[in-house]
Parts: C-alpha cells; sequence; structure tokens
C-alpha cells in the first residue's frame, strides 16, 4: 500500500471548454459529441474531429510572446498548466521551483509540424526548413516549456505510453512525490495531432467512426452501434502534492489519488489480450496500492473509446472484476479521444466527479450494447455519493494504467 | 521603401508576437526579445515574404528593425550582395 497524494488544482482545455469548469459543465451534461467538420481534414474518407474552442492566435495571446516558438500541443499544456497551478493556490513566481516536477505525457506529438515541415522539404528544399522544426517535434518540449513557464526546476519527463500516457504521466508524479524526489508535481498530458497523416493512419487502421454525416452522434462508448473512436485534441493537468504537505500549507484537497496500477499485456501491438488479463492486472494492482478491495469501488471512468473492440473488452472486464455493478461513465462520448491527452483529462473529471457527487452520462448512449452487464449512466448526470472511483487507460503496445481515486473527505 | 519596413513590423508582431508598441526604427532584434532561435527563423520568414535571403550578420542581435529593412530594399534593389 502507498501513501495517498492529494489533488490540489485542476487545469483543462478541450474541446468541451477553455477552463476546468467550462469542461466539467459540459461533460456533466453529455449531450452529444463536441465535434465538426474538420478544414484541415477536407477530403480524407473521415472528415470531422473534436477541436478546442480556441483558434491558434487566441491561444497564443493567452500564453504570451514565448507562444511563437511553441507548438500547438505545447501551448495547451502551457495554459492547462498555468490554470491548475492557479487553481491549486501556489505561485510560480514565489514557489521553490527546484522542488517542482513537471511530467507531460504525450501519445504522438507535434505531428502538424513534422507533416508541415516534411513537405517544405520535399517541394522546397532544405533552405527552407523551419530552425523549430526539431524543438517543436520532439515529445518532450510541452514538458519543457511548462517548466520554463512555471521556473519547475525539479525532475522533467514526457511518457509516451500511447492512449495511456496521460494516467503514466499521473502514476510516474506520484511515484516521484512519494519518493521524495519533489514537493510539488505538476502532472498530466496534451494532445494536438489532428492531422491528415495521422487520421488517415487512424482510418487505415479501422480505428475511427465513420459518421461524417453526424458528428455529434459519432463516438457513442458501449452503444450496440458504434464504430470507432473520434480525433479529439486537449490538455489536462493536474497539480499532486503529500497529503501532508498540502494540509500543513492550507491547500484544499480536491481529491486524493490513492492507488496506481500500470501493466503490459506482451501480447500484440494494436489488440488488446482477449482476456483482458492485462488491464484486469492494472486495476487489481491499483486498488491494492490503495488497500481497497473491488467492491470498495463507487464509480469507473472506463476508457470507452467507442471502438467495437476496447468496449466489448472494458465492458467484460468490469463486469468480472467489479461485479457490484458500480456506475459508469465515458467522457470521449463528449471530448472524443484525445490520444495521450486523454488519460490526464479523465482523472481531471474523475475527481470532479468525487467532488461534486455527480457522474456524467455516457454522451449517445440510450443503453449499453446486448450483453455488456454494466451500469452506464445515460440521459442525464446521476446524483451518486461517490467515495472511490478508478479511471481507466489502456493504449496501443498493450499499457495498461488505472488510477485509483477517492473523495477528500 | 516604408512598406519594407511595416512588413517587417507585421512579421515582428504576427510571428514572434512582439507587441506592436514596442518596435520602434532605432530598436535592435535583441531589444525585442528575439532570441538566436528566432532570428533563424526570421531570416527564413524573410526569405519567404520578400524572396531574398538575407545574411545572418544583418539580423543579429544588434541590428535595428530600420537596418532590416533597409538591407532587403538594397537586396532587392540588386545594390548588395546576397548570401
Amino acid at each position: 500500500m502507498t501513501d495517498p497524494v492529494a489533488v490540489t488544482g485542476l487545469g483543462l482545455l478541450t474541446p468541451a471548454g477553455e477552463d476546468a469548469d467550462a469542461t466539467w459543465d459540459t461533460v456533466r451534461r453529455g449531450a452529444g459529441t463536441a465535434a465538426a467538420h474538420d478544414p484541415a481534414l477536407a477530403g480524407l474518407p473521415v472528415d470531422f474531429s473534436c477541436r478546442v474552442p480556441l483558434g491558434r492566435d487566441a491561444l497564443d495571446r493567452r500564453v504570451g510572446r514565448t507562444a511563437w516558438r511553441m507548438a500547438r500541443n505545447a501551448v495547451l499544456a502551457v495554459l492547462a498548466a498555468r490554470e491548475a497551478v492557479h487553481d491549486a493556490g501556489l505561485d510560480a513566481r514565489t514557489w521553490n521551483g527546484d522542488r517542482v516536477a513537471v511530467v507531460i505525457g504525450c501519445g504522438l506529438g507535434a505531428d502538424a509540424v513534422r507533416e508541415e515541415q516534411a513537405g517544405r522539404l520535399a517541394e522546397r528544399g532544405a533552405d527552407l526548413v523551419s530552425a523549430l522544426t526539431i524543438p517543436q517535434i520532439i515529445p518532450n518540449m510541452a514538458a519543457g516549456e511548462v517548466s520554463i513557464d512555471l521556473g519547475a526546476r525539479g525532475p522533467g519527463l514526457a511518457p509516451a505510453t500511447a492512449c495511456a500516457s496521460g494516467a503514466t504521466a499521473v502514476a510516474v508524479a506520484r511515484d516521484l512525490l512519494v519518493s521524495g524526489r519533489c514537493d510539488v508535481a505538476v502532472a498530466g498530458a496534451t494532445e494536438a495531432a489532428v492531422t491528415p497523416l495521422t487520421v488517415a493512419g487512424f482510418w487505415r487502421a479501422g480505428a475511427l467512426s465513420r459518421r461524417t454525416d453526424a458528428p455529434a452522434g459519432a463516438s457513442r462508448p458501449f452503444a450496440a452501434d458504434r464504430d470507432g473512436f473520434v480525433m479529439a485534441e486537449g490538455a489536462g493537468v493536474l497539480v499532486l502534492e503529500r497529503a501532508a504537505d498540502a494540509a500543513a500549507r492550507g491547500a484544499r484537497a480536491r481529491a486524493l489519488l490513492v492507488g496506481c496500477g500500470s501493466t503490459s499485456d506482451a501480447h500484440h501491438p494494436t489488440a488488446p489480450a482477449p482476456d483482458g488479463r492485462g488491464a484486469e492486472a492494472a486495476l487489481r494492482a491499483a486498488l491494492a496500492d490503495a488497500g481497497l478491495a473491488p467492491h470498495d469501488v463507487d464509480h469507473v471512468n472506463a476508457h470507452g473509446t467507442s471502438t467495437p473492440v476496447n468496449d466489448a473488452g472494458e465492458s467484460a472486464l468490469i463486469a468480472r472484476v467489479l461485479p457490484h455493478r458500480p456506475s459508469v461513465t465515458a467522457p470521449k462520448g463528449v471530448l472524443g479521444h484525445g490520444l495521450g491527452a486523454a488519460g490526464a483529462v479523465e482523472a481531471a473529471l474523475t475527481v470532479l466527479t468525487l467532488q461534486h457527487g455527480t457522474v456524467p452520462p455516457v454522451a449517445n448512449l440510450d443503453a449499453p450494447a446486448p450483453g455488456f452487464d454494466i451500469d452506464c449512466v445515460t440521459g442525464k448526470p446521476r446524483r451518486q455519493d461517490v467515495r472511490v472511483a478508478v479511471s481507466h487507460s489502456f493504449g496501443f503496445g498493450g499499457h495498461n494504467v488505472v488510477l485509483a481515486l477517492a473523495r477528500a473527505c | 521603401m516604408p512598406d519594407t519596413y511595416d512588413t517587417v513590423r507585421s512579421i515582428l508582431t504576427s510571428t514572434f508576437r512582439v507587441p506592436e508598441d514596442e518596435i520602434r526604427p532605432e530598436r535592435t532584434l535583441q531589444q525585442l526579445d528575439l532570441d538566436s532561435l528566432a532570428l533563424t527563423e526570421l531570416v527564413l520568414v524573410l526569405h519567404e515574404r520578400f524572396g531574398v535571403r538575407i545574411d545572418g550578420a544583418y539580423a543579429a542581435r544588434g541590428t535595428t528593425v530600420a537596418q532590416v529593412a533597409d538591407h532587403l530594399d538594397a537586396l532587392r534593389a540588386g545594390t548588395a550582395a546576397s548570401s
């Protein structure tokens, strides 16, 4: 069993809203997928995505003049991190930055930059390739820009476990705190990789919804007629501190991170293990880490991508390990799939579920598919006294990460 | 040519996010917070916009905005050697 750490701050910038409050409000209503036809994808078989509700110019103005050198994924991370630090009641101008860690994961990275600059190289030659190419496409630069922006000089890291990256970042940050490597951890993930090439690649892999005629109904986790995920962007950041430290400075804990479980399927690059053994081991590891039993879990924030294979396997996993039917939600119905950012965004949303005693419904879902023996919240938010919740994240490569969170009081 | 100066000023505000009220002809690029990465990028952006490639020496920390514009005009008029 590992000591709990306090979640003292949240920052979100997602297709559902430009900050944590706006995102929570949209997700809580669960009305539909925040998707629209995307000019960047014009002419492709799948031409819609979930974008954050701010254009690049508005984003850059919020960041300030350093934005000129940042790729979009770094811009999103910097803004979410600032919000989280402010929410925690911390001040980057006065804290001891030597003791602040930054762990910002990603699944892909600045793929728009990579594609644009590759095009320039092919069409116009090396002279017209930007010197920013490398600083923007290296996968750790969002973490680097956050650390520069906040004056955070402790350990820095950019975990990449595909669609589990955000959850891995939170789990790694927890370990840095528990092992005494830092006193404050700014942890989360960012993704802004909605590009023609990534969309074509996921489409070729058969992973994307093809509901081009009705994007708002395209992401439908656990529905019988789900047909794939919807590409999304966004960033989510949590401020974590050892619970005693947070209490000593009088900080409000929004929730406690009580357990982390990380495993690998060691089975196949993209297909989950057929019996879900890796995911189950992660869930059981998170609960054991928290000193909890399966029947303690009141609520599950599912990975719930809306792909046929993921949702079937995850539903079976929940029914098997948690047969007492905890409530289940799946924010990707609203947010689409933010790839590497998703696990951090959803950890933040799970914190808000615990804090508000409200479980958002799964968007676009009337009832779980036949044979899915789980209690999905549908139609409208459900009031529930949630004491313990788990958040699932599974990624290509066979990476499974489960975070166990508990109400602060 | 005054339009060259205006275009350089517009590049500094749009690409490098320099506040418009900070930009004056006698200000150096360093005073406008352009670092080595920004200076390299400035040469590329000017190349694209004006079709001439200025030497790095004319886009250095100590170069003023007016000197950048004057050098671009000279290059375009064929009175200065392009690198």
